[in-house]
């Protein structure tokens, strides 16, 4: 297997101003960055240029594209807007698809309230298969994120470190067995 | 395949189907194009094309 590091770019899901998810996704990418042979970034998907009336390889914005293939495993920090995902988060994902396949992925789902974006992530999960993408079982659930963090984005509950580094473990784990995969197991589907 | 970055042979890891790509005329059986994806072990490149009838 190639020896070199991991590289998981955390994906900020959501282009509204205000959006407390932002906080969520610095907060989770510091805590992938302290994780030895791994690489990451965080990618906003408000500074990608993905046209709205366009889909497939013509609406591709080169650097995503790129970053997707480069990637072994990829963290979404999804807000729960009325049980859904957002739109625009949806239609970036949608312009790949090839750079997605075999490779994990993770799902911080985001709230206002107490259930941690809980069925965001169950209602991506469908999508993120069809992509291509493996998910795995340990989810960041971030509740009541309007007081979770401080004025200069600072979490002010420890116990989110602890569960994140649980559910970075596993994405890391899959990333390497799907790399593996990925590199030395040949298609058996003739 | 070779890697068109490095040189190296890809492997081809996965099959998926595109349904995007469908166009009427094309085989029907999957309702869509199945593209063949392949890996190159040196570097992160990515390629894939359409299944070798």
């Amino acid at each position: 297997m190639s020896n070199r590091p991991l590289y998981l770019p955390v994906i900020l899901g959501t282009t509204r101003q205000g959006r407390s998810s932002e906080h969520v996704a610095r907060f989770v990418q510091e805590l992938v960055e302290r994780r030895a042979d791994v690489e990451s970034e965080l990618i906003d998907i408000r500074e990608l240029s993905v046209p709205p009336d366009d889909e497939g390889e013509e609406a591709k914005d080169p650097v995503f594209s790129k970053q997707m293939a480069r990637a072994d495993g990829i963290i979404l920090v999804v807000p729960e807007y009325n049980h859904g995902y957002p739109g625009t988060l949806k239609h970036v994902l949608d312009s790949n698809l090839k750079e997605y396949v075999h490779k994990a992925v993770g799902i911080c789902g985001v709230s206002a309230g107490r259930f941690g974006g809980a069925r965001v992530i169950e209602n991506l999960l469908p999508v993120l298969r069809e992509l291509g993408l493996v998910t795995i079982f340990w989810d960041g659930n971030f509740s009541s994120v309007g007081k979770l963090f401080d004025a200069e984005g600072k979490i002010l509950d420890p116990s989110y470190e602890k569960r994140i580094e649980k559910f970075l473990g596993e994405l890391i784990w899959m990333s390497r067995v799907l790399r593996y995969g990925r590199e030395q197991v040949t298609s058996v589907s003739d | 395949m070779i890697c068109p970055e490095c040189g190296a042979g890809m492997n081809h890891h996965a099959d998926k189907v595109e349904y995007a790509l469908f166009e009427e005329g094309d085989e029907a059986d999957f309702e869509g194009t199945v593209l063949q994806v392949y890996q190159c072990p040196q570097c992160p490149m990515v390629v894939s094309r359409p299944e070798q009838k």
